[in-house]
């Protein structure tokens, strides 16, 4: 199972693509800016590594994640990843901003590796405009997750940012800022769509998920020492990945006789996993306070929708940080509640005559727990500032996962009949992050 | 004697505290920037990318020091309480989010004071002794 080797030389080749790719675009760009303009090229990184103790669970750092680290298992794709921004400044108003950032993604090309690529118009201090590719406002770290360096922990709590693996929105936005007092609000209104690869069970391929008219509102309110935010997002998932299902559960329903008393409400269920076209809705409400030497941070989330496809899930994370001169020592605990859909009633053994109907199933439970996060995660960790643009950290983290949810993590092996539900695993992690 | 003693040692002290003062950081402005005081908090915004504006709704230019990173340390220290690391990390988010621009640099005071002498809307810390008769004062840390 140990895979220092190949990863090791993945890594290295996979970086040299990118940094091909990222010399393509910077010189084009600087082709393109007008010489009076102001050009800024930095970039930030993360070289991770990660072992846990388990052979029944997987660690992986999201759901687009094809691989899993298991016991024994030295891995540095899952925490490792290279970013560089451009900053083209035309004028006070006008600034061009792209982003590439290689995180070992499946797939490698220009649309996968750009993060952001937008243009701003910022008429005057209060009030700004993007349009182009922006990060993902869906929660309070979303738009930063990939950037290492910019927060105490080893990388973003699992239980709410797991299930999230999309990075960017392809859109609009418009940003008001006003200070009141010693108080700074700052509203953001975006409107977009976006897709990632998503995957579970084990399987070797991401299919993309895409979401369409994904509007948004995030509120931020801060002052010197705290500072609360609260997102609210609408979208609707464009996904065919429930039709094969609901086909095979309409033409038993047309040929099978009597197959509402064999599989009750077939019809109903058949619905209601269908998720294309379906809405989501993501909510945040999040806050940090700052001490002399110690910050709090938190953050509580929900999302629900109108498929059985995507279940309701409750998480959130509560983490103190002390900081003691270059060094910040950190505790979290999180917590991840998926609502549970279980079939009931169903004849299997009357089920197993019709032919695909053991098939249909499986599928139907598959597909009622591709997002069924439940476990909670103790951390401790510890981060080492041993230069301005440079830090060291290494974290423990011990996880319970109950009641079925298990998804998150990747199983040894692509047999659903073997699948482990529960249990606990350790996970450690050292990394460094950089900025340049 | 005694006398003696304590006259120089009172003009010692006097001497320390006045070289104390020429080192201390402010905050300069273009002399025909309205702008004649900043509060705290309203440095803040400027420099930590939250509201870069004067209070009359001008949109300023904040602009750090490159070069010396004990001067960079210190008006941070000073301004947000922050050591230099976890100033980085806080607009590591900010810029690599894409929200917000970070000052932009000068390489040293001197390339700050004439950054600030030729654009009217620049905001820079220098320390006191450097200042000049074509910047203003609009905040000390000693108040």
């Amino acid at each position: 199972m140990c895979q220092i080797v190949p990863k090791y030389f993945k890594v290295i080749y996979v970086m040299s693509k990118c940094l091909f790719l990222i010399l393509l675009v910077s010189v084009s760009l600087s082709n393109f800016v007008r010489a009076e303009a102001d050009f800024r090229v930095s970039g930030f990184g993360t070289i991770g590594v990660v072992t846990t103790d388990s052979k029944d669970f997987g660690y992986r750092a999201d759901f687009s994640k094809t691989g899993g680290v298991f016991e024994n298992d030295i891995d540095f794709a899952e925490g490792s990843n290279l970013g560089v921004q451009f900053d083209i400044i035309a004028s006070e108003e006008i600034d061009f901003v792209v982003q590439a950032v290689y995180r070992d993604q499946k797939e490698l090309n220009l649309d996968t590796t750009i993060n952001l690529a937008f243009v701003r118009y910022a008429p005057n201090p209060n009030w700004s405009f993007r349009i182009g590719r922006t990060a993902y406002d869906l929660f309070l770290l979303t738009e930063y997750r990939d950037i290492g360096y910019a927060y105490s922990w080893a990388h973003v709590p699992s239980e709410i940012y797991g299930v999230i693996p999309h990075r960017y929105l392809d859109g609009v936005d418009v940003t008001f800022n006003k200070p009141i007092g010693d108080i700074t609000f700052a509203a953001k209104l975006f409107y977009g769509e976006n897709e990632f690869p998503l995957t579970a069970y084990g399987s070797s391929s991401a299919g993309l998920f895409r979401l369409d008219d994904t509007i948004g509102l995030a509120l931020d309110f801060h002052s010197m020492d705290w500072e609360v935010a609260i997102n609210r997002t609408r979208l609707k998932f464009d996904s065919q990945v429930a039709e094969p299902l609901i086909e095979a559960l309409v033409q038993m329903d047309a040929l099978v006789p009597n197959f509402s008393a064999i599989w009750p409400n077939s019809m109903a269920f058949a619905t209601d996993i269908d998720l294309d076209n379906r809405n989501g809705i993501y909510t945040s409400v999040s806050g940090q306070y700052r001490f002399d030497s110690v910050t709090v941070i938190s953050e509580l989330s929900k999302i629900s929708s109108e498929s059985l496809g995507v279940p309701g899930v409750e998480s959130g994370y509560l983490s103190g940080i002390y900081h003691y001169n270059a060094h910040n020592f950190f505790t979290s605990l999180a917590f991840s509640d998926s609502e549970e859909f279980k079939l009931e009633g169903i004849n299997l053994a009357a089920l197993e005559q019709v032919p695909f109907g053991l098939e249909a199933y499986e599928g139907a439970e598959l597909l009622l727990n591709y997002f069924t996060i439940n476990q909670k995660t103790f951390s401790l960790g510890w981060r080492w500032d041993f230069d301005p643009n440079m830090s060291f950290k290494l974290q423990l983290d011990h996880t319970r996962i109950d009641k079925g949810g298990s998804t998150f993590w990747q199983p040894p092996a692509k047999d659903y009949t073997t699948l482990k539900r529960t249990g606990h695993v350790n996970a450690l992690f050292a990394n460094v992050s950089f900025l340049y | 004697m005694l006398a003696c003693i304590k006259v120089l040692l009172l003009i010692v002290g006097l001497s320390f505290a006045n070289l104390v003062v020429c080192n201390e950081l402010v905050l300069v402005v273009h002399k025909n920037n309205p702008t004649d005081a900043l509060s705290r908090s309203q440095l803040i915004d400027l420099y930590m990318g939250k509201y870069v504006a004067f209070p009359d709704g001008a949109r300023a230019v904040p602009v750090d020091i490159e070069e010396d990173l004990e001067t960079r340390e210190k008006f941070y220290e000073l301004l947000v309480g922050m050591p230099l690391a976890r100033v980085n990390a806080y607009w590591s988010k900010v810029k690599f989010s894409g929200r917000a621009r970070p000052p932009t640099q000068q390489k040293d005071e001197k390339a700050i004071l004439d950054f600030v002498m030729q654009t009217e809307n620049a905001i820079a810390y220098v320390h006191q002794n450097s200042v000049t008769d074509e910047v203003k004062v609009v905040y000390r840390f000693t108040q």
